[in-house]
């Protein structure tokens, strides 16, 4: 197969004139199966499946996807070189029909395997850890309000078909081409909800903010997708008074829980700002830099800190633990630090996304959605 | 009715192992530390035991806490050891970072095995599996390792010492 990320040339690989083993090629087998019941029982039986019901893959539904994708089915997305395991259009298109999607959210499953094979990421790691990671990726732009996806209430949880089946296409791809299967390649100790999916759109933040896109030096007419390797979300509550300062305090406690394997690792972490706070914020005359900077500093740990909960002071067998020169251990360096704006209303909640596993171990990657037929990526 | 199922794509021809060959008199260790709690421990109490037996004479760590190692740290440590010994793989990525570096030194030219915890044999067995050689001789240890005490890890470092230098090719014992 052949590297070839280009979009809007002609696609000379119509899967629907390819014999089986030309699929294979390509990394997909070509089974006969009765009804929709075997196919999941097929899928069951081979251990590619979430668990869930998955709609059968035919050629002519994945040679619909990969249509609204532009690329060329042969096209390599990209390796896990630590699996010597690669994925290609055609099987990326394969999963997302098993998952459900439309084949307008294809340009959006296409940009987050850029980003998930962006070696960065380190999806060889975090497919694989008992850290139970799960690939978190927020859209950023027009193109995400174009198919629908949710940046408003319920943004994390069930009820936007874009948001759960874009999230599960990349996760079935996981299992599917890279292996990543529970109990064998996935040691995911517990595992959560956000493993199947965990996709959203972010809501454009109010003015004079910057939406991510742009602080990630992209267009704001283009639509972009970072995507970070976290654990759960850990949604937080502050309603008690409308001080930015307060609120910004009440994101920097949640974030510097010494129980979470991250707290003064310098861990990476998503935090998506609600409506409510991000008006209190922004009306203080707060910038994003600002947030960032305080959750930086304010999420800070102490070995104190780190004693009373029981972790012990860090030693030299933790080579990611060393102090700053305050004689603080960094939990969230401002570089591994992305604020978004999104959720629905109500008295006063956020949600902090920790990255996984502390230092080094997987980061922030953004990449443009090309969509076919634009003339630049949207 | 026809269906497409992904299957898993190899993007590499499968490298040969390192022939095992004696080497007839003491030698260079090199040790793959994947920087998880108590891995030095381990690493460190069988090297002491290969010292004790004559069999290693110096001995070299590469500190991987957060990735695999690099085909230049790789080179790098295996231009100065003449065996490598990786782990300890008692977690999921650190299995696959542990099992990965042996057999790629392996399969640059240096004979080396991994120390895993059986919890983690799975996962080991994956990534044997997926670089070619789903039979290659690792070292299995009771899991976990990080809770234990000094003495386990001396009393295990001797238990394995010897499927260590099997899986290694040393013949010679003194």
């Amino acid at each position: 197969m052949e590297k070839n990320c280009m979009a809007g040339t002609a696609l000379p690989g119509d899967i629907l004139e390819m014999n089986a083993s030309d699929l294979l090629t390509q990394g997909c087998k070509t089974v006969s199966v009765a009804d929709d019941a075997e196919a999941n029982d097929y899928v069951l039986s081979l251990g590619i499946s979430d668990g869930l019901p998955i709609v059968p893959p035919t050629p002519e539904a994945v040679a619909q996807v990969i249509k609204a994708g532009g690329r060329d089915p042969r096209a390599l997305l990209g390796e896990v070189p630590q699996r010597q395991r690669s994925l290609s259009v055609l099987q990326a298109a394969t999963c997302a029909v098993m998952a459900g999607i439309r084949p307008e959210y294809f340009p959006v499953v296409l940009a987050t395997w850029d980003a998930v094979l962006d070696p960065s990421y380190n999806a060889s790691s975090s497919l694989s850890s008992t850290g139970g990671a799960g690939i978190t990726a927020v859209v950023s732009g027009p193109y995400g309000r174009t198919i629908g996806m949710n940046s408003g209430a319920g943004l994390l949880g069930p009820g936007n078909r874009a948001n759960a089946t874009i999230g599960r296409a990349i996760r079935l791809g996981a299992i599917g081409a890279f292996g990543a299967k529970v109990g064998v390649m996935d040691a995911s100790s517990f595992s959560h909800g956000g493993k199947y999916s965990c996709h959203f759109l972010e809501e454009d933040p109010p003015l004079p903010w910057l939406p991510l896109r742009v602080r990630e030096g992209f267009p704001a007419e283009s639509t972009t997708v970072t995507v970070v390797p976290t654990d759960g979300p850990r949604q937080l509550f502050h309603g008690a008074n409308a001080s930015a300062e307060a609120v910004l305090r009440t994101f920097a406690a949640s974030m510097r829980d010494a129980s979470h394997v991250g707290a003064g690792r310098r861990n990476n972490f998503l935090v998506v700002i609600g409506p409510e706070h991000a008006e209190v914020l922004r009306d203080a005359g707060t910038t994003l830099e600002e947030v960032i900077e305080c959750l930086s500093r304010e999420s800070r740990v102490s070995a104190e800190d780190l004693e009373r909960a029981g972790i012990g002071r860090p030693d030299a067998a933790s080579a990611d633990l060393a102090p700053d020169a305050d004689g603080y251990y960094v939990t969230a360096p401002a570089e591994k630090i992305r604020v978004v704006t999104a959720g629905g209303p109500g008295p006063g909640w956020s949600v902090v996304l920790p990255g996984w596993a502390g230092a080094g171990l997987g980061r922030f990657v953004t990449k443009p959605l090309i969509v076919p037929g634009a003339d630049t990526a949207q | 009715m026809q269906m497409l199922v992904p299957v898993t794509v190899r993007t590499k021809t499968i490298g040969s192992l390192a022939p095992r060959n004696d080497p007839g008199g003491p030698v260079v260790l090199g040790l793959i530390d994947n920087g998880r709690v108590r891995s030095a421990d381990m690493l460190a109490a069988v090297s002491e035991v290969l010292m004790k037996r004559g069999i290693v004479n110096d001995s070299i760590t590469l500190l991987k806490a957060d990735a695999v190692a690099t085909e230049e740290e790789r080179a790098e440590l295996t231009k100065r050891a003449d065996l490598v010994i990786t782990g300890v793989g008692s977690c999921g990525s650190c299995t696959t970072r542990t099992v990965h570096d042996a057999m790629q030194c392996d399969m640059e030219g240096t004979p080396a095995t991994a120390i895993v915890t059986e919890m983690f044999l799975p996962i080991a067995r994956g990534v044997m599996d997926a670089l070619g050689h789903p039979d290659y001789p690792i070292i299995v240890v009771p899991h976990p390792v990080w809770t234990r005490s000094p003495e386990w890890f001396a009393q295990t470092a001797e238990l394995i010492a010897d499927q260590v230098l099997d899986n290694l090719g040393v013949t010679s014992r003194p």
